[in-house]
């Protein structure tokens, strides 16, 4: 895992360089009356470069102590995130409550072994509980699809 | 006198039936979500919280309170039953709970846990009521410098007593300051790191945050480490937890000095509950007369960092409301719940809010009530709750969160911003960067920024302020210790005093 944490420490000194830039260019460093709104972001983007390097050298030398990055167990995250990413897209269509629903589904048929009897029940149930308590009891304004709630 | 008169008022407020109601709700959710893996106090908090929009702020304070210190004894049921901690604070409970777990004694662990949290939870409570108010008054004095050295202070103590590397907790800290300044500028109302996106003007919404690092990105962490332990007795029976009159004696004085413990670690700013609950194990062993038992099924091992956990979960809320300053990633996202209501917690708090103060605080002792009789009465109940497969409950968190961080604005925006920070989230678990610097950070980020610039202004540009006015001194001092520590922890280790680490890791 140490070229995992050495690519985020990188990142982070990335993003210190990134803000240091931009809040050097477009944030005036001093007010009026003192200092600017460019003032702090551009400490901070130099607080994130100067503490990003020595976590990148402490990675480089505990090369030995790694573990594995990617486990049988990240591929179930990765499934779970597309998942929800489709679902997120998906939203427009189904609608807040039932498109939501279908993640609990999803979950049950990627992480566990549930009939899709089960599955089909757990989501009718859930729409119907997400669109009575938060949109009707708890007045969130949840968007309607195309075809469902 | 004033303190009674104070408290009746609170009792007065805390017992009207919307406040009980919310107490009894709170405090039985916090023991539900303890039990679950996979979903903590700041997370069931932060995802209860833009639900709680139409609720009167005190009932939702009480509320989110007594889940707080519910979460707080509901990890014990999974530490004493199956070995595995419900939440961090139950580490050390596992320890000497599982071990009487398999002695047939777990109905009696589950019981000296209750009763100790009961008791130290109340002494905590007491504590508090006399310590806050003086507290604020001496907050009163603080200017614009001395908030940014409290809060410097507060960041500084994350690398004492946070897990893990001291960088990576800087830059974990650096980045939810960096966070805090997106949106407009409070000051000059210039737009900062906006990119052309109107819906980042008004900042990133601390909900947003929240139910992204922690409701999504335990989700992940939760699928990639799951958590399993065996079960060890089946069925319970009320006679189970009934302590024999050998037990209590030797548990009695492990609550009272796991209470002390507790309160004092819950008083300092990043101190935590999980802290005081190892400490106050470390103490029990050294105090007894019989350390070889620890570890062996020890009635006060469990006592101890229960009734600490407790203790500390109380006395976390005298720097929230008398100073404005969280000192956990829980009361930091209260304080978000405060600052949605309009209500700035700090030393006026106690004068320009009253109600909320004392009937939050005689809500605990309510709450403490109903929480050891749920506990000695519920026992089974959530043992059987143990049972629900994480498949289904992960669907449930990832709609709860998805609806949380869209009811912010109503927009599709931020449900799309929770799942990059949700992904952020798993990412920094999986290379041990913590989250709950970036949490407190992000919540106090406008309170630096903002006390710095006026420091500032109020000394023309010299930096001299922070360090000739004497209480911001003493925080800077604090803060430049606590920055060296790794430092002399690094030189002790190399001089041969062995490992000084004061975290669960170091177990």
């Amino acid at each position: 895992m140490w070229y995992a944490n050495i690519l985020a420490g990188a990142a982070f000194l990335l993003l210190g360089a990134a803000t240091t830039i931009l809040a050097w260019l477009d944030l005036p460093y001093t007010a009026d009356f003192g200092p600017g709104p460019g003032f702090l972001p551009l400490w901070l983007g130099i607080g994130l470069m100067i503490f990003s390097i020595p976590v990148i050298v402490a990675e480089v030398i505990n090369k030995a102590k790694s573990e594995t990055l990617v486990r049988p167990e990240t591929v179930k995250c990765v499934k779970v995130l597309i998942l929800i990413v489709t679902v997120f897209l998906l939203l427009p269509v189904f609608g807040y409550a039932a498109g939501l629903a279908l993640i609990t589904a999803g979950g049950m048929r990627l992480m566990g072994r549930h009939s899709w009897g089960a599955c089909a029940a757990t989501v009718i149930v859930t729409a119907i509980v997400i669109h009575y308590l938060f949109g009707q009891w708890l007045g969130i304004p949840l968007p309607q699809g195309m075809i469902g709630w | 006198m004033d303190l009674l008169h104070n408290l009746y008022t609170g009792f007065a407020i805390a017992l009207t039936w919307q406040n009980l109601l919310c107490c009894a709700a709170g405090v039985f959710f916090g023991q539900l979500i303890g039990v679950l893996p996979g979903i903590g106090a700041p997370t069931a908090i932060a995802l209860l919280l833009p639900l709680t929009f139409s609720f009167n702020p005190t009932s939702a304070i009480i509320m989110f309170a007594g889940i707080y210190y519910g979460v707080a004894y509901g990890g014990t049921i999974t530490s004493v039953l199956i070995n595995v901690p419900g939440e961090s604070s139950s580490v050390m409970t596992c320890v000497d709970g599982y071990a009487m777990a398999q002695k047939g004694r777990a109905g009696a662990a589950l019981s000296i846990a209750a009763i100790g949290s009961f008791i130290a939870g109340t002494l905590s409570i007491i504590l508090l009521m006399s310590f806050a108010p003086a507290l604020a008054r001496f907050a009163l004095r603080f200017g614009p410098a001395e908030y940014f050295g409290l809060a410097v202070m507060a960041f500084s103590l994350l690398t004492v007593f946070g897990s893990g590397s001291s960088f990576k907790i800087i830059l974990s800290t650096i980045v939810g300051i960096l966070i805090s300044t997106v949106g407009m500028d409070g000051v000059s109302g210039m737009p900062r790191f906006a990119f052309g996106f109107p819906q980042l003007l008004g900042g990133i919404d601390f909900v947003v945050v929240i139910c992204g690092l922690f409701g999504l990105a335990e989700v992940f962490n939760s699928i990639e480490e799951p958590e399993s332990g065996v079960l060890v007795k089946d069925k319970f029976k009320l006679s189970d937890v009934f302590l024999t009159w050998q037990e209590w004696v030797d548990g009695r004085w492990a609550i009272v000095r796991g209470g002390i413990i507790g309160f004092l670690i819950g008083l300092i700013p990043a101190g935590g509950i999980t802290t005081a609950s190892f400490l106050a194990y470390l103490a029990e062993k050294k105090a007894s007369k019989h350390p070889e038992t620890f570890g062996k099924g020890d009635i006060a091992g469990i006592a101890a960092p229960e009734s600490a956990n407790n203790a500390a979960s109380i006395s976390g809320f005298a720097p929230l409301l008398a100073l404005g300053v969280p000192g956990s990633a829980t009361t930091a996202v209260m304080l978000a719940g405060f600052m949605m209501w309009g209500i700035r917690p700090g030393p006026l708090l106690f004068t320009n809010n009253p109600d909320l103060v004392w009937g939050l605080i005689a809500s605990m002792y309510i709450g403490n009530t109903i929480l050891l009789l749920m506990n000695i009465f519920l026992i089974p109940l959530f043992v059987a709750l143990l049972r629900i497969p994480y498949s289904i409950m992960m669907g449930f968190i990832i709609i709860f969160a998805s609806i949380g961080a869209y009811s912010v604005n109503n927009s599709m925006f931020d449900v799309w911003m929770m799942l990059g920070f949700g992904i952020l989230g798993y990412a920094m678990k999986k290379l041990d960067y913590p989250i709950v610097p970036l949490i407190l950070a992000m919540v106090l980020g406008r309170l630096v920024e903002n006390s710095l610039r006026q420091a500032l202004i109020l000394s023309a540009g010299s930096f001299d302020i922070f360090y000739s006015r004497p209480i911001t001194a003493f925080f800077m001092l604090i803060a430049l210790l606590a920055y060296c520590t790794p430092l002399l922890r690094m030189v002790l280790k190399k001089a041969g005093y062995g490992k000084v680490d004061i975290n669960r890791e170091s177990l």
